[in-house]
């Protein structure tokens, strides 16, 4: 790790930093820009208010002033204080609160695939590897190609189908003990909703270790570790195994961003109350404070996380020098 | 040794001299491209089942009706056929729009072999019976008045295929099904139930009378409620028949509309609905990728070929448009350009060419390195001889590859958008709104659902894989592999 504290380095993660403000700064610009540019403001609704209380409203929430003005405001609070503002539809509920209670199911969702995903996908990339052109790397390449052509949210909603509804309804099966079609709050709720994003998440790892795999396989070290006489177990996990997985670190962060944002979109399927909901009804709500700050906080975390992946994939690949 | 006869050493014909000369004739890069993709079964499969699929897209609506009550077909919605398996077409009587099915007219059109067909009281005192016949256009309920109630309350169950204890019913043992119908009045001793009504189904229908309190308004219900249990005929309102058939009059039977895939919650023909819908995903298919590799192209080739500053300052602005996350992208497009097919087209496309143009700048970089673009530049060709002579045509699998490539997602990223209710504004179909609108109601018709999804998914496998085999045909790099 001597090339950790070199200036190539910090001057590579000074760039990637800059960048990264950068781009959520353009996010978040484009963000607004977008929304005041739809007609209908947060204030219209199907029931006319009356003028005095709609300015009244619009003195509270600051949209009286002029545009410009309300940007440098809300970039203000978002980038220098952290605050992503009120929601304009809910009384007294902040977007960061909103954010705090809501954040952690669908975090918990897109954790728990990406665990399951990734030792799965490890596992069946491995397998197939090493049975290379049998029945079994076959239906795991199957396996594979449906994982990646098919939307989530179609699997999601078989998945609750056959996984679900149809044993409670059909086999009366203990409601107790079984998956629930939508519900929240045990651990059992959890698995649908995971087993379903975790199957993008399999793909990818299967098809990346499994090439990997098969990359080493004929490497000269390999082939040096059979010459000296190392049993079949020691060289697939001390030389194949080992140097295969090393690459595949550089997938999590990407992984982990598909699996928070796949949770967005499977979340309602299932009822769990993560920020999906909330964001997708910002939308028609043109609840402009909800949209600016999920936006900006789901954007700045993705950006993070790449960030984070690429620094900890140079440190622990001697190999990659920065700079 | 033996001796040889002469005339086994003759001389080599001039003719044959070219005999063992190993030749082919040439081919060009897309001759053995195309030989390669020809030989690929699984790509052979998959472009047959997307020339099917957009076959039927683009004849397949000349089999249907072009519009129903100045409806187009695919939108239309009709009551008598909600939530139906597909069919080929049940047998239909044509009934009067308002009035209940008379008995004798069901006698002389309809074959009433099945049994149950009738409605059959439970209650001794037959307080409560279906006038006419029960059909899937309504369900006439008529009872005895009760004397001193203030109201009914009309609840409908679904008889289970095991049956049920009819005292049970009248007793209240058993839950007495949905509430379909409240009525305030004593004097009203009649109800017309045309709730989504199954021909395949028996109901049993319960009335509760009830009294309310003129001070609180509290109510007290009867213990007791009168009973009736019915088997429904399959029947058709005059007024819709006569789109099928023109000048149909009461009483008549005839065979109503083939659903192959059945119907939806609205009674809309989910076949058609899904036919209309490969026309807007085929168009999107076709649009979408083509939109983005035109700007990535023209983005990456302009960035590589005149490099220095510009090329740093493009790649910072691909970098940023790449990490803006798609669905983000696609939200805030949608709200700031509406809903509609142009706008999806804009949104769908918008940011997604940065990584094509990476990939292009990348390439052009390279090439231009090559000895023969060298070589030529060398020899005073301009820029733009080397771009149609070299660099263009040596792009071209490039492009073919990420044309192919990107489809199944603009595919797939319409029905997330639809599923998020950002795609086309209802009813107008597209595969999303056809597929996730089935969805939302999976558990009570999980056919509907089931055949579009299948579609969906079929479809999608078959772009995949075509754009995988579409990769290893057009890849130079991978010739002599496989």
């Amino acid at each position: 790790m001597s090339n950790v504290l070199t200036w190539g380095f910090l001057r590579y993660i000074g760039q990637r930093l800059a960048m990264a403000i950068v781009t959520l700064w353009a996010l978040a610009t484009m963000t607004f820009v977008f929304m005041r540019a739809v007609p209908g403001d947060p204030l219209t609704r199907t029931k006319e208010i009356p003028a005095a209380v709609r300015a009244n409203l619009e003195q509270r929430y600051g949209l009286n002033k002029p545009l410009w003005k309300q940007y440098i405001i809300q970039m203000d609070r978002m980038f220098l204080h952290a605050d992503f503002g009120e929601s304009f539809r809910t009384v007294d509920r902040s977007v960061n609160r909103m954010i705090i209670e809501n954040f952690p199911a669908s975090a918990t969702i897109g954790i728990f695939a990406m665990i399951f995903g990734t030792i799965t996908g490890l596992g069946l990339g491995i397998i197939a590897a090493l049975y290379r052109n049998s029945a079994i790397d076959r239906a795991a390449m199957l396996l594979c190609v449906v994982g990646i052509a098919i939307p989530s949210a179609l699997i999601a909603y078989v998945v609750q189908y056959f996984l679900a509804v149809f044993p409670l309804v059909k086999l009366h099966v203990n409601q107790d003990y079984w998956f629930r079609p939508v519900g929240w709050g045990q651990f059992r709720d959890v698995i649908l909703p995971g087993f379903t994003l975790s199957l993008g998440i399999i793909t990818m790892m299967t098809r990346y270790m499994r090439s990997q795999m098969v990359d080493v396989a004929f490497a000269e070290f390999v082939r040096t570790a059979r010459a000296k006489g190392a049993s079949t177990f020691r060289v697939i996990t001390l030389h194949q195994i080992r140097n295969a997985i090393l690459p595949v670190v550089s997938l999590l962060g990407p992984i982990f961003v598909g699996a928070i944002s796949g949770s967005l979109l499977i979340e309602n399927v299932f009822g769990v109350p993560g920020l999906g909901a909330a964001y997708f009804n910002s939308i028609s709500n043109s609840d402009y404070n909800v949209l600016m700050g999920l936006t900006v906080f789901y954007g700045g975390f993705f950006i993070v996380i790449n960030l984070i992946t690429d620094i900890v994939y140079g440190l622990i690949d001697p190999r990659i020098r920065f700079g | 040794m033996r001796p040889m006869p002469e005339e086994l050493f003759l001389p080599l014909g001039a003719e044959a001299a070219g005999a063992e000369k190993i030749s082919r004739p040439a081919l060009s890069y897309f001759e053995d491209a195309f030989l390669r993709l020809r030989k690929n079964k699984l790509a052979m499969i998959s472009l047959t089942i997307i020339g099917l699929v957009t076959a039927i897209g683009t004849f397949g609506p000349w089999f249907f009706p072009a519009e129903e009550n100045g409806v187009p077909y695919a939108n239309h919605q009709n009551s008598n056929d909600i939530d139906q398996g597909p069919s080929w077409g049940h047998k239909l009587v044509v009934v009067d729009d308002f009035a209940p099915v008379p008995e004798d007219l069901i006698d002389q059109a309809y074959d009433l072999n099945a049994p149950l067909k009738r409605a059959a009281e439970l209650t001794p005192v037959g307080r409560l019976s279906v006038a006419g016949v029960a059909s899937v256009n309504g369900v006439f309920l008529n009872w005895d008045i009760e004397p001193g109630v203030s109201g009914y309350m009309v609840y409908r169950l679904l008889v289970p295929e095991t049956g049920f204890d009819a005292k049970e019913l009248v007793s209240g043992a058993i839950e007495r099904g949905v509430g379909i119908g409240e009525i305030n009045s004593p004097a009203q001793h009649s109800y017309n139930d045309g709730l989504g009504l199954d021909p395949s189904a028996t109901y049993a229908y319960s009335v509760v009378p009830f009294v309310t309190d003129p001070q609180s308004g509290e109510r007290t219900y009867a213990a007791e409620a009168a009973v009736v249990q019915t088997a429904l005929i399959d029947t058709i309102k005059q007024s819709d028949a006569q789109s099928i058939q023109p000048g149909v009059a009461v009483g008549a039977t005839l065979r109503g509309r083939a659903h192959p895939f059945g119907t939806d919650g609205l009674g809309r023909d989910v076949l058609a609905r899904m036919i209309q819908g490969t026309r807007v995903d085929m168009l999107l298919a076709l649009l979408v990728p083509t939109l983005c590799i035109a700007i990535g192209l023209l983005f990456g080739a302009f960035s590589g070929l005149v490099g220095g500053k510009v090329d740093t300052l493009c790649m910072r602005i691909v970098e940023i448009v790449d990490n803006f996350p798609d669905l983000l992208i696609f939200i805030i497009l949608q709200v700031a350009i509406g809903k509609g097919l142009l706008s999806l087209v804009i949104a769908l496309s918008a940011f997604s060419w940065a990584g094509f143009a990476r990939l292009v700048r990348g390439e052009v970089l390279r090439m231009r390195e090559l000895e023969f673009v060298q070589a030529s530049r060398l020899l005073g060709a301009p820029v733009s001889r080397l771009i149609a002579r070299h660099i263009g045509p040596n792009l071209l699998g490039l492009i073919i590859i990420a044309w192919s490539a990107r489809i199944p997602g603009v595919i797939a990223s319409e029905a997330f958008l639809s599923l998020l209710g950002l795609g086309l504004e209802q009813p107008t179909p597209s595969w999303g709104n056809v597929v996730f609108d089935a969805a939302r109601r999976l558990q009570v018709n999980p056919v509907q659902f089931f055949l579009p999804a299948a579609v969906l998914g079929i479809t999608l496998l078959a772009f995949y894989l075509l754009g995988d085999s579409m990769r290893d045909a057009f890849d130079p790099k991978l010739r002599g592999r496989t």
